[in-house]
């Protein structure tokens, strides 16, 4: 038909619908030779291929029931062992009627905004936050307010000023957007404080927490921070959790918690999106699960990026610039880098020509900004290639700075 | 609890209803109830052995692979398996950039909407059609024109006076949707003149068609008609498959074939939704399919659902009153539709419901009303004797229903 007779018939957001900035420089990304610091992506070596296998056993066993359709609310297995399993976590045992299995901790977004989401509707995110789910969220149609960051994650303080101005200018607010551990791109955790005051002004607001935690479990060093969810007992507070990090993206399972009633919309939402996630993926996930195989393996995927992420950090301290403003996160995938002066879309394309990549900072921001900052993920990249990575990068940027 | 999250929901989330095919089955699952209702294929046909062996193989080869972030398109051997198995149907081989792997079939009718429909937006269906479909539309906003039908699928020319009077009265129509083979719940299946017919009137109005094909494989007797896909010469039609009735629907594989540039929209989409299918579910069905046992396999299912075709056919020339109640027998596919001009749909349930025997009732298959007279039986869950005794307790409601 060609493109311009779709034109006509696209929807309002098909028509504004745009590839991602961020996929278009990756795609310069796929170089030979290429170390990349950008994607987010697990390090495959670390994958328990084995023990995966020895899952998938369940297709004998249980064949009939898993090759069948599913309950859309998920494999009651998998939930029995993630309420069970999450429970230090969530501070209670959670009822099956408050949990859902998703395609990956994505599509809570998804469906959480069909749930919640007019058009013109405004949602709180971080700045900055994770482009993934601002592209999930514009789809919807949302309005973003930005709320800054510190090394204690958002500024809760300034939440009730902002909403109360907001309010006042007609935004109708469904929801606060948080990654509360280690942060994409930050790699900040918020505070137990911010946590609790975050909470309070929920409730004095009127405003529900989305508590998106994929990265709550790869904690390096330090202590674990309560969840939002364990804090609630008002019922206002979703949290999302995923095997992409702790086991594997591959198999695209996820889950969210919620009240019941807004887990009992999202039902409703997932049967005309997807049916259910993929029964034989939920069925892996669980066998590996029942085997003991998440416990055991978990310590082995800390140890393995823990490493890498003190490659990188004493990797960065020989290569970067005395000005180069960042903290080593305690747990999750990323650095996030201010170089002060520099215009990181420009180091970019200096850089891939250097043979490194990430991702540049105004990507992270739904309303601008971030452009002095970069993201750089320690997991994916191997041994030898952060430490040449990094140099590359601290030649492109001593480049940059010579230029100036 | 609720009182909280009410005032916040979205429009579309208020309206939201249960499936009520979802609903019916919980009635169907007590205890002692044979259901015909669900349209589930037979657990007794998943090639289960066949099914592990693959699962442990692909695990074994590309372990690492296919437990990372997979490409929002689809697992690459998927597709160009895709491609080459599907191209007698297609009329020709499909590239790379017209296909598309989703989550089932369900999610292409998911993206396109995305893609394509404003609340408000009309989509042109079949006066019956599966009701899952529609709401899915539904939750995008559409509205519906719909075309009545015969034994030989839509009557498509009526469509050119229906889309005159949707354009007199300012309807955005934006695709037009049709389960051309063993239709969902009518099981005719739409004559060639038609198909032809079809594609003309889209292309004139430059309207594209979603050609919805679950059930095109399972065909036990005549000839296979060719898709509209291969009828087209100009993109217009997007054709959706699924591995849910050839292989297992607990894969939740699907794919969407057409035009690349609704097909690169789409994605972008999917990209919001779910970032990708299961890489784990994908690369299992590549291999099964590799392995030869799709080939193998589906002869065999073939075979197993035509029995029980005839089996279910011959249960009701025994049990049915013969004079009361008219079907066309399906040449492929998962149902049979009955119509009964003197019955009401909804009092023979509950009276069915009494006798334990379960159908789903016609009405929730017709967006725009209709129905009461008529209703659907999905011949492959049940067993030979199961389908006996139904059918008898069927028989009996249906005397009843008369009677009173």
């Amino acid at each position: 038909m060609g493109e311009k007779a779709w034109q006509e018939l696209y929807s309002t957001v098909g028509a504004a619908l745009k590839p991602s900035p961020i996929r278009e420089l990756l795609k310069l990304t796929k170089r030979p030779g290429m170390i990349s610091f950008a994607g987010g992506n697990p390090d495959p070596a670390i994958f328990p291929v084995k023990e995966f296998a020895e899952a998938a056993r369940i297709f004998g066993e249980r064949g009939q029931e898993v090759l069948q359709y599913g309950m859309t609310e998920g494999f009651e297995p998998l939930k029995e062992f993630l309420a069970n399993w999450m429970a230090p976590k969530m501070g209670r045992v959670t009822q099956p009627e408050e949990m859902l299995i998703t395609t990956g901790s994505q599509q809570v977004t998804d469906l959480f905004c069909s749930v919640m989401v007019d058009p013109g509707d405004t949602v709180i995110v971080e700045e900055p936050t994770y482009p993934g789910a601002l592209h999930t969220m514009k789809n919807h149609r949302v309005r973003f307010l930005g709320i800054p960051c510190d090394q204690d994650g958002m500024q809760v303080e300034l939440l009730p000023d902002l909403i109360r101005k907001a309010r006042a200018e007609g935004h109708r607010i469904k929801f606060i957007y948080s990654i509360v551990n280690f942060q994409n791109p930050s790699g900040y955790t918020l505070s137990e404080a911010r946590r609790r005051r975050l909470l309070e002004i929920a409730v004095e607001t009127g405003i529900p927490i989305y508590e998106d935690d994929p990265y709550g479990l790869l904690r390096y060093n330090g202590t674990d921070q309560p969840t939002i969810f364990s804090m609630d007992t008002e019922g206002m507070v979703l949290y999302a959790g995923s095997f992409s990090k702790i086991l594997a993206p591959g198999s695209r399972v996820g889950w969210v918690v919620a009240p019941k009633d807004v887990t009992r919309k999202m039902v409703m939402v997932k049967q005309g999106v997807d049916m259910c996630t993929s029964v034989v993926a939920q069925a892996a996930v669980y066998e590996y699960c029942r085997l003991g195989h998440l416990d055991g393996h978990l310590p082995k995927i800390l140890d393995h990026y823990r490493r890498k992420r003190d490659a990188m950090a004493e990797a960065f301290r020989q290569t970067l610039p005395e000005n180069a403003d960042y903290s080593i996160p305690e747990g999750g995938f990323f650095f996030w880098i201010r170089l002060p002066g520099i215009d990181t879309k420009e180091l970019f394309y200096k850089a891939v020509e250097k043979g490194v990549a990430f991702v540049i900072g105004e990507s992270f921001f739904p309303s601008g900004g971030g452009k002095d900052y970069l993201r750089a993920c320690f997991t994916f990249a191997q041994p030898d290639e952060i430490a040449e990575g990094a140099r590359r990068l601290g030649l492109a940027i001593g480049e940059m700075q010579g230029t100036l | 609890m609720t009182s909280f999250w009410e005032p916040l929901y979205g429009r579309a989330s208020r309206s939201l209803k249960p499936s009520p095919i979802r609903e019916m089955l919980h009635l169907t699952r007590r205890p002692g109830v044979i259901s015909f209702a669900g349209g589930m294929p037979d657990p007794a046909a998943f090639p289960v052995e066949a099914f592990r062996e693959a699962a442990n193989r692909i695990l074994e080869e590309q372990g690492r692979d296919i437990l990372q972030y997979g490409t929002t398109e689809g697992y690459p051997p998927l597709k160009a398996f895709l491609s080459d198995w599907t191209a007698p149907r297609m009329g020709r081989k499909l590239a790379e950039d017209e296909l598309l792997v989703t989550a089932g079939s369900t999610q292409v009718v998911d993206l396109l909407s995305w893609a394509t429909v404003d609340p408000g937006d009309f989509v042109v269906c079949e006066e019956a059609t599966f009701l899952g479909s529609t709401g899915t539309m539904r939750n995008h906003g559409a509205s519906f024109i719909t075309v009545p039908c015969d034994g030989e699928g839509m009557k498509v020319e009526l469509l050119p006076t229906l889309l005159e009077e949707a354009k007199a009265r300012g309807r955005k129509v934006k695709y037009i949707y049709t389960i051309p083979n063993f239709h969902n719940p009518l099981g005719c299946t739409m004559s060639l003149q038609r198909r032809r017919l079809l594609v003309q009137v889209a292309q004139e109005w430059g309207i594209p068609i979603l050609e919805d094909d679950p059930y095109g494989y399972i065909r036990y007797d005549g000839e296979h008609l060719p898709s509209l896909f291969s009828l087209d010469d100009r993109g217009i039609v997007i054709y959706a498959g699924s591995f849910s009735k050839i292989l297992a629907p607990g894969t939740r594989v699907g794919w969407a074939g057409g035009d690349r540039e609704i097909i690169r929209k789409m994605a972008v989409f999917k990209q919001a939704v779910d970032v990708c299918t299961s890489v784990v579910a994908q690369a299992e069905v590549y291999k099964y399919c590799e392995m030869g046992f799709l080939d193998a396999f589906l002869p065999k299912i073939v075979d197993h659902y035509r029995k029980k075709r005839d089996d279910f056919e011959a249960a009701m020339h025994r049990f049915l009153p013969r004079e009361e109640v008219s079907w066309v027998k399906p040449q492929g596919g998962y149902f049979y539709w009955l119509e009964t001009p003197r019955i009401s749909a909804r009092e023979l349930f509950d009276r069915a419901i009494e006798k334990k025997v379960a159908f789903v009732l016609g009405e929730p298959f017709f967006p725009n009303g209709g129905g009461e007279n008529a209703f659907r039986m999905c011949f492959t869950f049940a067993s030979p004797e199961q389908t006996e005794e139904g059918m008898r307790r069927l028989g009996e409601a249906m005397r009843e229903s008369l009677d009173r």
